[in-house]
């Protein structure tokens, strides 16, 4: 107890036990949530270790026994543990008060042993570290982390502190055998290592980045690895195979290459892809469906028969927008569509909801003409089955229908085909239209078999002077029967290859018109875009998803599967715009009602308030998040505020969901800086009204509760950066990425201490280099004085405060027998006498090297001197044999 | 340990330290081995502080002996006067007990009328003597005291307008009892510097103390047959040979830190004085002779300052006086050692 050091003390405290607590920060932070122990305030973990530590730092350091002060406080803590445990609470209460004692318990009496191994025993540190670690790769491979930076920063602090704490325990050590210490000096040395360590480590991260983004592909490749599934069909059609791998893979890219040209087979596969609600009626009960268009073909390439899309082209009547980069309620619209889709008679303004299940949420699907997209949310119950959910605004002709082709025995159907019919009689012709449109829209390849088209088109055609009556003849005409009563025209999915062998390179198309009349949606399509073409009819093709009625109980919705992908004709009428004609005969082979189609998806309460602005601050704690909102939405009145006056406003967001595109994702992985959307549906808020009319925004917020409580949080999708919410068929394979990952991180840390193991190895070495090869004395007895006093202290018998001199003859000479005492004499005779040495001084001191080593060595055996060398802090001590005094 | 270098006896052979290292028999510094061999026949266990007296007979210095009585400060004077060959055979060896009522003229002598040559001659006191043994200096009064340390920092004395030479080989050997005991006059520090050092004695080791009572008719012979090993001439010779004695300009820099550290330290109020410096400077030659060096190296440097400082420092605390003069040195001698060879 006597002659505490008290700046000593303060020393320690200061820089070795203030880092140790704030290295446990971020762990302890991370066990509570691993653990899920929310009921546990970090800070106060914290703080339960940092009082374990600093006590049990500022006993052992005073020279109390270990054992007993342990023993009363495994005493005391029992007490108190049945005490609680005796205290009547209900049961709940008394479960959760007794985990969170026994919790704060084993923190502090862990913090109470590394205070007690901190001041006591000079390998603690190592032992801390490695624990520390251990439980951090532990920690990264269960919380499926897989940034690689993320993990880097989480392991990188207790590396950095390993080397901190060995470090700065070595200071203390030298420290406590020497008087008067300038403990300025000694802080500014520390400072100056922690800085030195720091830069290191992260040049080395900085030298490690391409690796690391090779990484960190590996693992976002090894992750779309796991969404693939069995893609080893050895088709020698490489197109089609890859375009299969596309649709397989989950609907993620769902392509329709195959409809853009003549194919001999199509695959199709059936799996859901969207729903969608058209708010269209041809009267109360009786909806009218629309065709789902994704873009039009005007362009056809005849040697591959295939169509391809102009990007040039003159009508730009299509919108497309990425509905995931619209924040959510917000609506973004083109009304330049409007124009380029030249409706002018006998439109309506039709919204639909689309609800995406295994299409790509980045494609945008809608009836034509399109002009605004709003995201929407999605009604929790339906969350599983669809990812996205949009609301379309389209402007439609009353005269556009699905129907056009199929046989209906339903009498509004066919009222309704025959008054559009009638009324399509009286439109307008052609002359008015400009030149470049028709020309574009009528253009038709040359050579025999397009100029053989339109000689049956005329021969379809010719007694018909009207548009709609010329359409209806071609319709008619692949809907005819030949001799036998059997229909002409037949849908199938596997046309074949042209089979007459006198023409080798056979047109696809001109097979199915003169010879096998039988093929897919496309073939229909392309042959009776020609034939109108030939007709001067402007025409074109359009791609998309056919719509088919089938739910007679939820008249309005539609179920899109993948085999309803679609290619159809769509012609433009003088003021009605283009409409759809469907020359497709219907599918004889196909199963009536193929997929039994699900509920509706309910759609989602009434978003009351909607504010979207820059996310200032995120408290994952209290769930809080504060925005500087820039633009509202409060019952349905868009609110936009100018950069004058953006709000800071505070959100509780403790039920809310959060969603990053169409990702669930936890509060954590929001981001300062970003875009985020606050959805609220609380009903409460719709009756919040301005009480008067032109009242200020902020007085009109001020009538709003503070904070708002959001039930939705949307913020942009996460770009390179994949979260632990996959498919839980990628787990696996996440995890073992994850495992390489933590194996390369302890590599690498292993790569670190062997670099600090080796260097007492490697300076030997060089030592041992200088004195052979040197051909100075004078260098050759430096190095060996070195050498001996280097070689002496890893071999744990460091000279101390004895002089060399004392050294040699009492220590090292009788332990080894060496001729020590006799190199230092002759060493101190060269350093302080100022004559030359002798011929056999210098044959002396040039043996001296080897003899010495030898003569030490032997001493030890093989793994104890391996061990010796490699102890870093003797390495660090000996480095650190500085003077910090004043 | 003897085995380990049995073992190596066959490298003994092809590698040994070179000879010159080893001085030959002939050469004053295996000499004062004898002396001190000699002196350590009948001093057990106190090598180290034969060595720091000879060390300031050498060094033209004085030394004081502080230690309880019976620990054998009288038989080391003796010893050391009777290993001595002068004049007379042996060296002139006096004692003067000193105590509260000696007067001055007890030490330095009266003049005496001769009735013969009707004249006053002069009676040499005890001073005029080779090795003076001044037992319990600190009970006389300040008047002896400071008569006694005249002589030694003079080298002679002055009696009225008469000046005497005292012998060439003048050495003192002060005992001091560091009990406080009542009727004692403590040196004051400016009279404590004029001693080269001041050294312990301490206890022997508890082996060579059972040696010494199982040996203790030997002991006592051998220190009643004491025999010269060395001449009085050999001193002198050796005196001038640690004036030759090379200080290299680090140790000398290292003398001159650690004699300012003194100054600054915060446990010392008094430091060392420049005097100090020069006294420490010719007792590391003295140390180097002894070692049979000509030159002084950072090991002199280690055994000497706490013996040659000590006692002309005034500490703080009285428990700190070690661990402040060892800190000092620890750092000069950290410094020596690392310092790099210069080629």
């Amino acid at each position: 107890m006597k002659n505490i050091n008290y700046k000593e003390l303060a020393f320690g405290l200061i820089f070795l036990i203030l880092p140790t607590i704030l290295i446990m920060y971020p762990l302890l932070d991370f066990l509570a949530e691993y653990y899920s122990l929310l009921f546990i305030n970090k800070h106060f973990l914290v703080s339960v270790f940092a009082i374990g530590i600093v006590t049990a730092y500022l006993l052992h350091t005073t020279k109390i026994r270990f054992l007993i002060i342990f023993g009363l406080l495994v005493l005391v803590i029992n007490i108190l543990y049945n005490s609680i445990s005796s205290v009547p609470f209900n049961e709940f209460d008394a479960y959760y008060v007794a985990n969170r004692f026994k919790i704060n318990t084993i923190i502090f009496v862990f913090g109470w042993f590394s205070g007690f191994a901190i001041s006591r025993w000079r390998y603690y540190l190592i032992v801390f570290s490695i624990v520390l670690t251990t439980v951090s790769v532990f920690l990264i491979s269960d919380l499926e982390m897989s940034n690689v930076n993320e993990m880097i920063w989480l392991i990188a602090p207790t590396v950095l502190f390993l080397f901190y704490g060995l470090f700065v325990k070595e200071l203390l050590k030298t420290i406590k055998q020497q008087e008067n210490t300038n403990y300025i000096m000694v802080v500014l040395r520390i400072l100056l290592f922690a800085l030195i360590a720091f830069f290191l480590f992260w040049l080395t991260i900085q030298l490690l980045d391409t690796k690391l983004d090779h990484i960190q592909n590996e693992i976002t490749k090894s992750k779309n690895e796991g969404d693939e599934d069995g893609s080893g069909d050895d088709d020698k059609d490489g197109k089609n195979d890859s375009e299969k791998d596309k649709n397989g893979s989950s609907g993620a890219r769902f392509n329709l290459d195959d409809y853009l040209g003549l194919r001999d087979r199509l695959k199709v596969s059936d799996e859901l892809l969207f729903c969608a609600n058209i708010d269209n009626f041809i009267n109360e009960s009786t909806p009218n469906p629309q065709y789902i268009t994704l873009y039009h073909l005007n362009q056809y390439n005849p040697t591959l028969e295939q169509f391809e899309i102009d990007p040039d082209s003159i009508v730009r009547d299509l919108f497309l927008p990425n509905p995931t980069k619209i924040p959510q309620y917000f609506s973004q619209q083109n009304d330049s569509v409007l124009v380029y889709d030249k409706m002018e008679r006998a439109t309506k303004q039709v919204k639909s909801t689309i609800y995406i299940a295994g299409l790509d949420p980045e494609v945008f699907v809608a009836p034509s003409t399109a002009y605004a997209c709003q995201p929407i949310s999605i009604e929790e119950a339906f969350q599983e089955e669809y990812k996205f959910a949009y609301n379309v605004y389209s402007e439609v002709s009353e005269l556009n229908s699905a129907y056009f082709v199929y046989n209906t025995n339903n009498q509004s159907i066919i009222d309704y085909q025959e008054n559009r019919y009638r009324t399509l009689r009286q439109a307008k012709n052609y002359d008015d239209e400009d030149d470049a449109f028709m020309s574009y829209y009528t253009e038709i390849p040359e050579g025999d078999l397009y100029n053989q088209i339109g000689q049956l088109a005329d021969s379809l055609a010719q007694d018909n002077q009207t548009t709609i009556d010329k359409i209806l003849s071609i319709r008619n005409y692949f809907l005819s029967e030949d001799e036998n009563g059997e229909p002409l025209y037949t849908y199938t999915l596997t046309p074949g290859k042209p089979t007459d062998p006198n023409i080798p390179n056979a047109s696809m198309l001109g097979e199915f018109l003169f010879n096998t009349h039988e093929g897919y949606c496309t073939y229909y399509a392309t042959s009776s875009l020609f034939m109108l073409r030939s007709l001067g009819i402007p025409s074109r093709v359009a791609v998309g998803f056919m719509t088919v009625d089938r739910s007679y109980k939820t008249p309005g919705w539609y179920w899109f599967y993948a085999d309803q992908a679609h290619a159809w004709t769509q012609v433009y009428i003088p003021e009605y715009g283009w409409l759809d004609f469907d020359m497709t005969v219907s599918n004889q082979e196909a199963e009536e009602g193929p997929q039994p189609d699900g509920t509706p998806p309910t759609p989602p309460t009434k978003e009351t308030f909607v504010g979207k602005g820059l996310i200032t601050v995120v408290d994952t704690i209290s769930k809080k998040m504060e925005l500087r909102v820039d633009q509202m939405i409060i019952n349905d009145i868009g609110i936009s505020l100018d950069s004058a006056s953006i709000m800071e406003m505070d959100f509780d967001v403790n039920q809310a969901k959060v969603f990053a595109g169409e990702q669930a994702i936890s509060l954590q992985n929001v981001k300062l800086g970003d875009t985020a959307v606050m959805v609220s549906f609380d009903y409460k808020l719709g009756s919040i009204r301005p009480q008067r009319e032109n009242e200020s925004i902020e007085n009109y917020m001020k009538l709003f509760p503070d904070p708002l409580t959001i039930m939705e949080v949307h913020v942009p999708k996460l770009e390179e950066e994949t979260l632990g919410e996959e498919p839980k068929e990628d787990e696996e394979s996440v995890i073992e990425t994850i495992t390489d990952w933590s194996i390369y991180i302890l590599a690498s840390i292993l790569l670190i201490l062997l670099i600090l193991m080796c260097s007492p190895i490697c300076y030997f070495w060089w030592l041992s280099n200088k004195a052979k090869n040197n051909k100075s004395a004078y260098v050759v007895s430096e190095v060996n004085y070195k050498n001996a006093h280097f070689l002496l202290n890893q071999m744990g018998i460091p000279r101390g405060s004895q002089t060399s001199m004392v050294y040699a003859r009492d220590v090292v000479d009788p332990k080894f027998g060496t001729y020590f005492e006799a190199f230092i004499s002759i060493y101190q005779k060269l350093k302080y006498s100022g004559d030359k040495p002798t011929d056999d001084e210098v044959k002396f001191i040039r043996g001296f090297h080897s003899d010495f080593n030898k003569k030490v060595l032997s001493q030890y055996s093989k793994s104890e001197r391996i061990l010796n060398f490699i102890k870093p802090n003797k390495w660090i001590h000996y480095m650190l044999n500085l003077n910090l005094k004043k | 340990m003897n085995e380990n270098i049995e073992n190596t006896n066959s490298d003994h052979q092809r590698f040994a330290p070179p000879s010159s290292i080893v001085s030959s028999p002939d050469s004053p510094g295996f000499k004062i081995d004898l002396l001190i061999d000699n002196i350590g026949k009948v001093v057990k266990g106190h090598r180290e502080q034969i060595i720091q007296i000879v060390t300031c007979l050498i060094a033209k210095g004085h030394i004081l002996l502080e230690d309880n009585p019976g620990s054998g400060k009288t038989v080391m004077a003796k010893t050391l006067a009777y290993s001595l060959s002068g004049k007379h055979g042996h060296s002139d060896f006096k004692r003067i007990q000193f105590t509260p009522d000696l007067l001055p003229m007890d030490l330095i002598g009266t003049h005496l009328y001769d009735e013969g040559n009707k004249d006053f001659i002069f009676k040499k006191g005890p001073l005029f003597s080779n090795i003076l043994l001044a037992d319990e200096i600190n009970r006389a009064s300040p008047k002896v005291q400071s008569a006694l340390l005249e002589c030694m920092a003079e080298n002679q004395i002055s009696i009225g307008d008469k000046t005497y030479k005292l012998e060439d080989l003048f050495f003192v050997i002060a005992t001091q009892n560091p009990i406080e005991m009542e009727g004692t006059y403590p040196l004051p520090n400016a009279q404590l510097d004029r001693f080269f050092m001041k050294i312990n004695f301490g206890y022997v080791t508890k082996e060579i103390e059972l040696e010494i009572y199982k040996k203790q008719l030997e002991i006592q012979r051998s220190q009643d047959t004491v025999e010269p090993v060395l001449d009085m001439k050999d001193i002198l010779m050796l005196r001038s040979k640690a004036e030759e004695v090379h200080v290299d300009d680090e140790i000398i820099v290292s003398i001159n830190n650690i004699v300012r550290q003194t100054r600054e330290h915060s446990g010392i109020l008094l430091g060392a004085s420049v005097r100090s410096g020069i006294i420490l400077l010719k007792c590391l030659r003295a140390y180097a002779v002894i070692h049979k060096r000509n030159y002084v190296i950072e090991d002199d440097l280690a055994s000497l300052v706490k013996p040659v400082l000590q006692h002309r420092l005034l500490f703080k605390n009285l428990g700190a006086e070690s661990n402040a003069i060892q800190s000092i040195v620890k750092t000069e001698i950290d410094r020596l050692s690392r310092l790099n060879l210069k080629k």
